[in-house]
């Protein structure tokens, strides 16, 4: 049979009376079973509007927990200053006097100069107990190290004098993010955290990045941390060694772990107090602090 | 139930009665008795009928019934029964035309092509559906109608011509 005698035939059927007459189809009604059916659930709810409203719904409560997250990671709120007392001269030309406070700074200041300058009475700054020794690092005898940026350096440490108040050396053996249960080795074995009398360091290298960070300590207490107590400190970054973090805060705190003797926890705040990252670590050894000295004077300075 | 109610449901379908009944012609041939199919879909839908209907979509309305009808009807169905029926209505089912035996060799071919494609032709051949309204009607895309369409096309082709050669065969 062709295309077109098919379509002839279509069009027949298409055209054809109907057999059944309208008086029957009331006849069927008329006969049917007298039950009107409800209508469900489904047809009666108006499905479309609904899902629109909740669509809204979601995208507003997601707007509203972007905001709320963005607005904790703001700075938190300013400290109140205290008196501050001079403890690193620098000269008071200097381009590089550039300190991070605690408080809010808008934009436009920091575009204006680049660096950011903070009148010293607003400076979130507590005297040290004791004051710190003739020969630690400040701008006028800073040394710079001819190493490569990403190799982190060794400070020089003066172990002779007697009347130091601090003397920790810790070995770092590994990280952890602070509520993760990971833990990572650092990279090398002579990762370190030293405190000597009112100056800290903190040097080590993970994943093939070197963070290194001295500064003067101005703080120190202790604080309990999820039921843990630590001994915490505070330093200001200088440029004694490297100046890629000159002026940063550093909050840290360690404790010694129970039942392990010589092995520390040390803790790493972000914002005070807000706990980022678990060092364990371990009280160096003789062997170990002797070949940290050496390590460090081997390496040559430029002068 | 109210004569009001019977009213506004045959001013529905009034206008889609002969398309109605030409879709439930071709969509059961050799399976039942298109009357009973027009019957029990009519009843049902007078049951669900609401007055607020859209009268665009009571024609699909009233397909989407005879498609589950036969849907159930397929567990249940009585070969020997249908036959007969079938044969008893011969007279009223059957135009005096000369296209008379055509048309039943074409009622026949539909048959044999697989469900959804038979009666994606007959909506479209025979009810007069576009594309569109057999699209929306099966909730699939105007391409898969088109394909269905012409696939069915060429299988109504083949299967006419090997009934015609049957025919021819057998001295008919």
């Amino acid at each position: 049979m062709t295309d077109e005698r098919i379509d002839v035939l279509f069009e027949a059927l298409k055209n054809e009376r109907p057999s059944v007459q309208s008086n029957e189809v009331i006849e069927w009604l008329d006969h049917a079973p007298k039950v009107q059916v409800e209508r469900n659930w489904k047809s009666k709810i108006k499905l479309k509007p609904i899902l629109f409203g909740v669509l809204c719904f979601i995208a507003a409560l997601f707007v509203m927990l972007t905001i709320e997250a963005e607005s904790h990671q703001s700075p938190s709120s300013p400290i109140k200053p205290n008196k501050v007392k001079e403890l690193v001269e620098n000269g008071e030309d200097s381009t590089v006097n550039v300190m991070h406070t605690s408080t809010r700074r808008t934009s436009e200041e920091r575009k204006k100069t680049g660096v950011l300058k903070i009148p010293r009475d607003t400076l979130y700054f507590e005297p040290t107990p004791v004051p710190h020794s003739d020969e630690a690092p400040t701008k006028e005898n800073k040394t710079e190290l001819v190493n490569d940026d990403n190799y982190w350096t060794l400070m020089t440490v003066d172990q002779s004098k007697e009347s130091e108040i601090r003397d920790y050396l810790f070995i770092l053996d590994s990280l952890q993010l602070y509520g993760r249960k990971a833990r990572f080795t650092m990279d090398e074995p002579d990762c370190y955290l030293q405190i000597y009398n009112d100056y800290a360091v903190i040097s080590y290298r993970f994943r093939n990045r070197s963070y290194f960070s001295a500064g003067t300590i101005h703080r120190e207490e202790t604080q309990v941390i999820d039921g843990k107590t630590y001994k915490v400190f505070a330093f200001q970054a200088d440029n004694s060694m490297v100046s890629s973090n000159f002026g940063s805060r550093v909050f840290f705190g360690f404790r010694e772990i129970e039942n392990r003797t010589n092995d520390i926890e040390i803790l790493f705040f972000n914002q005070p107090w807000a706990p980022t990252t678990i060092f364990t670590g371990h009280t160096a050894a003789e062997e170990e602090r002797r070949k940290l000295m050496e390590r460090s004077n081997s390496q040559e300075r430029k002068k | 139930m109210s004569e009001e109610r019977k009213s506004l449901f045959m001013d529905l379908y009034d206008p889609n009665h002969s398309r109605f009944e030409r879709f439930c012609k071709a969509r059961v041939y050799g399976e039942m008795d298109y009357k009973d199919l027009m019957h029990d879909t009519v009843v049902i839908a007078f049951q669900k009928f609401d007055p607020s209907f859209e009268k665009a979509s009571f024609l699909s309305f009233l397909f989407g019934i005879a498609i589950r009808v036969l849907a159930n009807n397929k567990r249940r169905k009585d070969k020997d029964m249908i036959h007969q029926n079938s044969i008893k209505r011969e007279d009223e089912f059957y135009d005096h035309t000369i296209q008379k035996e055509e048309i039943e060799q074409l009622y026949a071919a539909l048959n044999e092509l697989p469900e959804i494609q038979k009666e994606s032709i007959i909506l479209f051949e025979i009810v007069g559906y576009a594309i569109k309204e057999i699209a929306t009607l099966h909730e699939v895309s105007e391409n898969v109608v088109k394909q269905r369409l012409f696939r069915g096309r060429n299988q109504l082709k083949l299967v006419l011509t090997r009934q015609l050669e049957i025919s021819k065969t057998i001295g008919l």
